[in-house]
């Protein structure tokens, strides 16, 4: 399949997600989580908007580290770069294959700007991936994400370089 | 006019040309600078060395670093006078403060302490010295929380207001991040991976107890307790994204306060009144400060200037410190958001983050980076003087003032 035609399946399986999740929407506390409802076709994923919540426990297990190519980020963005997509589409097949494992999405920034901020950005890179693993058909609740902002770091240079090697998101199966 | 007054109008004068423009304010900074008092110790005694010397030599550094005062052999405009004496390892301070401009008794009070505690007690005195004279608050017996990475992990550390006194208050081995002091100073908030992933915690000081105020999936991170301690603001990513929430009781239910699918939010911070929270989000597209009602509505964006603006501190006369990248550099700016006046208050030599207000709302703690290495600073936003206040053994993040 070419990576257009993926790309499209994608998006229409995230539409698709994006509705049926719905019926799963855990139970928030205050005032709850917005009512609309990305209509099909449309851009990626509507993060935030409750569909793509994660509830019960933070996953706790036996970790397996290192199986797949980290996924990389432009400066300050979230967005998954055309040329990280199929990294992604190898975790899916993974998951796939073993439908009981279940997988950490790490997300990482370089060291530039505010490290508060970071966290939440490393936190957004994350999610980014967990929604486009979401929308390849993968259970959101196979899925969890875990930011490091700034703190963990795979380059220790401060150049280019090393910030482009940081800006990652990793993956962690848990068995 | 008296010293005393001179030193009111200066700080009052100071305070309103916020509402100026910058040009004026540099004057009237100047002048600000200018009104420090002089003091003297000379009708003061006490012993050359051990506890009594301690207690001199940390008072007058406490008065120096308030900035309302410049110390002088004899013939100050404040004059100190009395006796420090140890006995049987107590020590005991008999201070009298005469403004001699007016020739009056400002203070007359006696101290005493166990010896070993002459730190603390000068850093009392200090503070008492400030509000008798000037009609403000000190800050000398305020501690500051901070991150240190000394031990080769970010671990929670507590000091006084000169830096000494530095204690490690965690020993988790694991990342601990963005320290706030809440209830009155009994307790620590923060954010720890201790349990493997981003947990928001309170620290109970007195006793040292810790409990998870959230540990959902996700990021729970940045929990900050409102100033009357029965709420806690922080951010959450439970339902699929970075949202700002209001937890009541802290560690209770959470109410979601900002709806941005597009955007993060980092770093709240409470209005003192506790009606507000001002955090960062990037909903603009870069990271900003926005200010909204603490049982949520439209978030009011308060930055324009600068590319990011990021770590809002909320100060106690309503100024917020946060921040911002100027060209290559993150600078302190302080805001007046009555006015929308805009003041830099740290130079161009390195980048300054995680600005932190001092009770008396003129002074601020804040990290300094410079060659990639991290230090404590405090800078008097009146004079824009800079002192270091802790740095070397590794690198130091994140410092909050006790209220």
């Amino acid at each position: 399949m070419s990576q257009t035609i993926r790309w499209c399946a994608a998006m229409v399986a995230v539409a698709l997600a994006v509705g049926s999740g719905c019926r799963t929407r855990p139970k928030t506390t205050g005032t709850g989580a917005d009512s609309g409802v990305n209509p099909l076709g449309v851009a990626p994923v509507q993060m935030g908007a409750g569909e793509l919540g994660m509830s019960g426990e933070p996953f706790a297990g036996t970790e397996q580290r290192g199986l797949f190519a980290p996924v990389y980020f432009a400066y300050d963005s979230s967005a998954i770069e055309a040329s990280e997509r199929s990294k992604i589409e190898a975790v899916a097949d993974a998951l796939r294959a073993s439908p009981t494992k279940r997988l950490i999405i790490e997300g990482h920034c370089d060291e530039r700007g505010s490290n508060e901020y970071n966290l939440a950005l490393g936190e957004r890179r994350a999610l980014a991936i967990r929604a486009y693993l979401i929308g390849l058909g993968i259970s959101a609740d196979r899925i969890q994400t875990k930011s490091y902002g700034e703190e963990q770091p795979v380059a220790f240079g401060h150049n280019e370089e090393a910030w482009r090697l940081n800006r990652r998101g990793e993956f962690v199966l848990l068995e | 006019m008296t010293a005393s007054g001179r030193l009111t109008a200066a700080f009052a004068i100071a305070l309103g040309v916020v509402a100026m423009t910058t040009a004026a304010q540099d004057i009237v900074v100047r002048k600000g600078a200018a009104a420090k008092a002089t003091v003297d110790w000379a009708g003061f005694s006490a012993p050359s060395a051990g506890p009594g010397a301690t207690l001199v030599q940390v008072a007058r550094q406490d008065l120096e670093r308030s900035g309302w005062f410049r110390t002088v052999g004899a013939g100050g405009e404040f004059r100190i006078s009395g006796e420090g004496a140890e006995r049987g390892g107590q020590l005991t301070v008999a201070l009298v403060l005469t403004d001699a401009g007016r020739n009056a008794v400002a203070l007359n009070r006696t101290y005493s302490a166990d010896a070993s505690q002459a730190r603390t007690l000068a850093h009392r005195i200090a503070d008492d010295i400030v509000k008798a004279a000037t009609g403000r608050d000190g800050f000398a017996s305020s501690r500051l929380v901070l991150v240190g990475n000394r031990t080769g992990r970010k671990e929670l550390y507590v000091c006084d207001s000169d830096g000494h006194n530095l204690m490690q208050l965690t020993q988790d081995r694991s990342i601990s991040l963005y320290p706030r002091w809440g209830a009155n100073n009994s307790a620590i908030t923060y954010t720890s991976y201790l349990r493997g992933f981003p947990a928001a915690f309170r620290i109970d000081v007195a006793t040292g107890r810790r409990e998870m105020l959230a540990g959902f999936p996700g990021l729970n991170t940045a929990p900050v307790l409102s100033p009357d301690g029965r709420s806690c603001a922080l951010i959450l990513s439970r339902e699929g994204n970075p949202e700002l929430y209001v937890q009541t009781p802290p560690g209770g239910p959470a109410t979601r306060i900002t709806r941005t699918p597009h955007a993060a939010e980092s770093s709240p911070t409470w209005s003192p009144d506790g009606s507000r929270i001002a955090f960062v989000s990037d909903m603009s597209g870069k990271p900003q400060v926005y200010i909204v009602s603490r049982s949520g509505g439209a978030p009011q964006r308060v930055t324009s200037r600068g590319v990011e603006n990021v770590a809002p501190a909320w100060g106690p006369d309503g100024r917020l410190a946060y921040a911002s990248r100027l060209g290559s550099r993150f600078q302190i700016c302080v805001l007046d958001p009555a006015s929308g006046a805009v003041d830099t208050v740290t130079p161009d030599d390195a980048d300054y983050e995680d600005p932190s207000w001092a009770r008396n709302g003129r002074h601020l703690a804040c990290a300094r980076t410079s060659g990639h290495r991290s230090s404590i600073v405090l800078i008097d936003t009146l004079t824009r003087d800079q002192i270091p206040l802790v740095s070397g053994s590794g690198d130091w993040y994140s410092p909050d003032w006790t209220k």
